[in-house]
């Protein structure tokens, strides 16, 4: 979504969705996702008059967003390797896993459903600057450019990054299918 | 002719042009190494947007959502009675008003006025106090004192120092030549205007340099800002106002957002310490500070 000078104002409510989640990706806690979003909508309505019409707007917050997260660790002293997984999701992501095995519509839904905790799974096991790559370009559908500019790195590093990191998650693949397939081999040997 | 990371990724995201892509599975051919990581690579094609659509979030919080739109209300009004100050302080253009202009600012509900030696000093990471004070706007827009305890009066004044000095970087007066001989004469004349106290505390023992002085307002009244700085720190601010017909209130020492904070009410007039330093760092910058002020 672009968004011209005097539009910054209203355009921001209509992004804080997106707000949100990068917060959460960011701080993996809702309590700081929450300050962190209201901290970038005040930044961003300071620095209305510097954003670039032309740019994408989202990429716009999600760049304040990041550096007032990155300023926010460093005055803190501290840096966070918790993932989504191992705070606030871990229980309601347990709930809607097994509200969705439980439900059984379909063998087939409780197969995607495993299928994406399993890619989502590859992503956060990520170390944290590559996920926050793969993030914004596969999750958020930012160009390469915009996430260099979000994070404030080279392109370069950017694109190190997502070649480290699909690599990763392609091996993280091969050894979930593998691990699978050890269980309905071992399954099969069970029953005979 | 070399493989690069852009070649992986664009052969990951089947972008990679049809010569480029045929270099590279002819080299893999005779690259084990390459063969795997083109494998890894195919098998990296995921539906990752969906994956993570499909995860369960939190709700957006309502106070978040409620504190955006007042944020919004009033960025989009700014412009047309009480806060033309704010916009052009929003747009980098006139955040520091020339010191004689006091008397009409203060009349303002928020200010944000740069003491004059400031103008023209360029201050591109400088937080402008409005929005961040607006934020909290419910609790803001002129009620508290009526409404609220003492104590709970002087909790909110805390908190909403301590949330707009949150926006203070390590460099957000880095590129500031202190003036302090001129930010003392200016401050004499305000204390001179309003019948406040004030003073440029010495903090260099511990380690803290004078960088600037402001005038903030808070609910309708004038609150002074002293900005220090730290190597390696995030400035330290040293916050003062009148405090209406109050008792004297010991120095409280606590933490928002791991900055630490040390607050106190002397003489009708409170006074804050917004630093991240530990609880015997704030005390020890608490004796400076009330020292100087009695002295004063």
């Amino acid at each position: 979504m672009n968004a011209s000078t005097d539009d910054v104002a209203a355009s921001l409510e209509s992004e804080l969705g997106g707000l949100w989640r990068f917060g959460l990706r960011l701080t993996a806690n809702a309590d700081d996702a929450a300050d962190l979003v209201q901290r970038t909508c005040v930044r961003a309505l300071e620095q209305r008059h510097k954003y670039a019409a032309q740019g994408k707007f989202r990429s716009w917050l999600f760049q304040i967003q990041h550096r007032i997260w990155l300023n926010e660790l460093r005055s803190r002293k501290i840096r966070t390797h918790d993932s989504l997984d191992t705070t606030y999701t871990a229980t309601e992501a347990a709930s809607g896993h097994l509200s969705s095995l439980n439900a059984a519509e379909s063998s087939d839904t409780a197969e995607t459903q495993i299928f994406l905790e399993q890619v989502f799974g590859a992503v956060e096991s990520l170390p944290e600057g590559q996920r926050l790559v793969v993030e914004l370009v596969l999750v958020e559908e930012c160009t390469y450019q915009e996430a260099a500019d979000i994070l404030q790195i080279p392109i370069g590093t950017v694109m190190s990054r997502l070649a480290r990191a699909r690599v990763a998650i392609g091996k993280f693949q091969f050894e979930s299918e593998g691990a699978e397939q050890t269980t309905k081999l071992t399954k099969v040997k069970q029953v005979v | 002719m070399t493989i690069s990371d852009d070649d992986l990724v664009l052969y990951a995201d089947n972008r990679l042009s049809d010569e480029r892509k045929a270099y590279l599975v002819e080299a893999a051919a005779h690259d084990a190494d390459l063969a795997e990581t083109l494998a890894a690579l195919d098998a990296s094609r995921l539906p990752y947007k969906t994956a993570f659509e499909n995860k369960p979030l939190p709700p957006i919080p309502e106070k978040l959502r409620v504190d955006v739109q007042n944020l919004v209300k009033v960025a989009e009004s700014d412009n047309v009675t009480r806060l033309e100050s704010v916009r052009a302080s929003s747009r980098g253009v006139s955040r520091f008003r020339s010191w004689p202009s006091y008397a009409a600012q203060a009349a303002c509900l928020m200010v944000c006025v740069g003491v004059g030696y400031l103008v023209g000093v360029k201050q591109e990471s400088a937080p402008a106090a409005t929005y961040a004070e607006l934020s909290s706007a419910p609790k803001l827009d002129g009620d508290v004192g009526s409404t609220l305890g003492e104590s709970d009066e002087q909790r909110i004044w805390v908190e909403r120092v301590v949330d707009y000095q949150t926006l203070y970087v390590e460099n957000t007066v880095e590129n500031i030549e202190p003036d302090l001989p001129a930010a003392q004469k200016k401050l004499q004349a305000l204390a001179r205007s309003t019948g406040m106290r004030t003073a440029v505390p010495d903090l260099s023992e511990s380690g803290y340099r004078f960088k600037r002085a402001q005038e903030l307002g808070y609910n309708g009244s004038t609150l002074v800002q002293l900005v220090y700085s730290k190597e390696g720190q995030v400035p330290l601010a040293l916050c003062f106002m009148l405090a209406g017909e109050t008792g004297d209130q010991d120095v409280r020492v606590g933490e928002r957002y791991g900055l630490g904070t040390a607050s106190w009410i002397e003489g009708n007039q409170r006074f804050i310490i917004v630093a991240d330093e530990s609880a015997e760092s704030l005390n020890s910058l608490y004796d400076t500070t009330k020292s100087v002020f009695l002295e004063g």
